[in-house]
């Protein structure tokens, strides 16, 4: 039985031939050209939504999670069910659906992946490195390398 | 720098307020965001704060005359008709304002207007000639309105050069030369006890209403703003009028709440022995192994393993008719009459608490 699960969402034509299928949401025929094809049925794309924000899954995207009878979308599930921290930098926290920094054990923000020392935020490819659980760029880190510190880790 | 502002202040047109000081601390927010509806010459940044206003007034509250009373504290100034300069004692209007003023909402705290006048901090001969229409606990409108009052006045009246000064300077913070600022106050303390506008209270009245209705209007405002944070829509930037945002929390609030419900109807939290035992009544729902659970292990799962008992199988579409939550009706529109996915989905929340009306607008 399902339980929890990623289900794909698919678009499919409406069939000429063939008895017309019966939407789920709704259980009314499906006149439309087109169709939702999810959880082994099928329903009229107006029907599928999201129960927390009523989007229309067949316009997000392919998946659709389920759970306690609920059909939600990504960020929904997520939103709901997700699992949430703090912020290593701001000490504030996470939604679970929002995109996070990992540096080894600690997780950040997005925005609050920076320099803690210079505030700029990191380009791809950029070296970074934690010293004291703090994030610096090299030019920081350098710096105070270079004074002689010893305790610090470099990434 | 401030002195600089100063000599701007003869500069400027009667009916605009002199430039206002830059502050260093972030009270004087408030005044530039009155001001900005009038005039764009404000320098600062919009600080959003909602500091306890003014805390250093401990001298007796200065009113104006009866009208200016009477506007800022319709409870008891209303039964004052003393047309003169009056010294208050704080702690008679305290009490009776701050009680409400101190019960906002927790999380969301309904933000002070913005402190015009400077900061009663200094000695009380100072005080007592500033104009000050309101004491700690609601002081800040009345102050606003004082503000507000001078451009207004400064328009109507048209007095010599002094009028123009009357722009109110917002900052409060920084001990600045109190002089022109008093000095303007005098001014309209005896513009305002002039016969022309001692018997023209309305005027006065009429302007005290408006800038304080537009700072309730602005409380009101950012409220919703915040709460409309909260309402998850798609996309999550959309625009939602003050009525959809109230009934779209209406919604959100009963669908959080039955999601509990049903949870925790099936099993308490915590419960993760992992055998997928089924604790109390669980309506409903066969209760069959839990390995669909297990097998789709994910962070998010994990963490609410005492949940996920078997019982909330129940949750399995096809038992449900796969019937999404009946909360998905269109916003702030009567829900056309949902026959058949309603009751089918409800079948597994026979427990829950009896659908609120007014997620069903």
């Amino acid at each position: 039985m399902v339980f929890d699960k990623e289900e794909s969402v698919s678009l499919v034509p409406l069939q000429s031939k063939g008895k017309p299928r019966v939407c789920a949401g709704c259980n009314r025929r499906i006149m439309d050209r087109f169709m939702l094809e999810a959880l082994d049925r099928y329903w009229h794309e107006d029907c599928l939504k999201c129960a927390c924000c009523d989007c229309r899954l067949g316009d997000v995207g392919s998946t659709l999670y389920t759970r306690a009878n609920l059909i939600l979308c990504h960020k929904d599930y997520l939103r709901l069910f997700g699992m949430t921290g703090n912020c290593a930098a701001c000490s504030k926290v996470i939604p679970a659906f929002e995109m996070v920094m990992r540096a080894r054990e600690n997780v950040y923000h997005l925005d609050c992946f920076a320099c803690q020392l210079c505030s700029q935020r990191f380009c791809v490819g950029d070296k970074f490195f934690l010293k004291n659980n703090m994030i610096l760029c090299q030019l920081d880190y350098e710096g105070g390398h270079q004074n002689g510190n010893s305790a610090d880790q470099a990434l | 720098m401030e002195k600089m502002k100063l000599d701007l202040c003869p500069g400027s047109s009667g009916a605009k307020s002199c430039i206002p000081l830059k502050q260093d601390s972030i009270r004087e927010n408030g005044c530039q965001d009155l001001e900005d509806s009038k005039e764009g010459n404000f320098t600062g940044e919009r600080v959003k704060t909602d500091d306890a206003p003014l805390r250093n007034t401990r001298n007796g509250t200065i009113i104006l005359n009866g009208v200016a009373k009477e506007t800022a504290y319709d409870a008891l100034d209303l039964k004052r008709e003393v047309p003169v300069i009056e010294l208050l004692r704080r702690d008679d209007i305290k009490t009776g304002q701050q009680r409400t003023d101190s019960q906002t909402v927790p999380i969301t705290e309904l933000r002070r207007p913005p402190v015009p006048l400077p900061l009663p901090h200094r000695d009380a001969l100072i005080d007592a000639r500033m104009v000050q229409l309101s004491p700690n606990a609601f002081p800040l409108p009345a102050r606003a309105m004082l503000y507000n009052l001078a451009q207004p006045l400064a328009a109507i009246n048209s007095l010599g050069g002094e009028s123009e000064q009357y722009g109110m300077y917002p900052s409060n913070r920084v001990k600045r030369r109190p002089a022109p600022y008093e000095v303007e106050l005098d001014e309209g303390r005896r513009i305002l006890d002039l016969s022309k506008y001692a018997g023209q209270p309305k005027i006065v009245r009429r302007i005290f209403t408006n800038s304080r209705e537009r700072w309730r209007q602005q409380n009101v405002n950012g409220a919703f703003s915040e709460l409309r944070k909260l309402i998850p829509t798609h996309p999550p930037d959309k625009k939602l009028s003050k009525n959809e945002i109230l009934r779209l929390a209406m919604k959100y609030i009963s669908f959080l709440s039955n999601l509990l419900d049903d949870q925790d109807g099936g099993a308490p939290v915590g419960v993760g022995d992992g055998t997928g035992l089924l604790v109390g009544g669980r309506e409903g729902g066969p209760q069959g192994p839990r390995q669909d659970g297990v097998g789709l292990a994910r962070e998010d799962d994990l963490l609410l393993q005492g949940t996920l008992s078997p019982g909330s199988s129940c949750g399995s579409l096809p038992d449900g008719d796969g019937s999404p939550e009946s909360f998905t009706e269109d916003q702030d529109s009567p829900p056309a009459p949902r026959t058949v996915p309603v009751p089918r989905g409800r079948d597994l929340r026979r427990n829950a608490r009896p659908q609120d009306g007014g997620s069903q607008r």
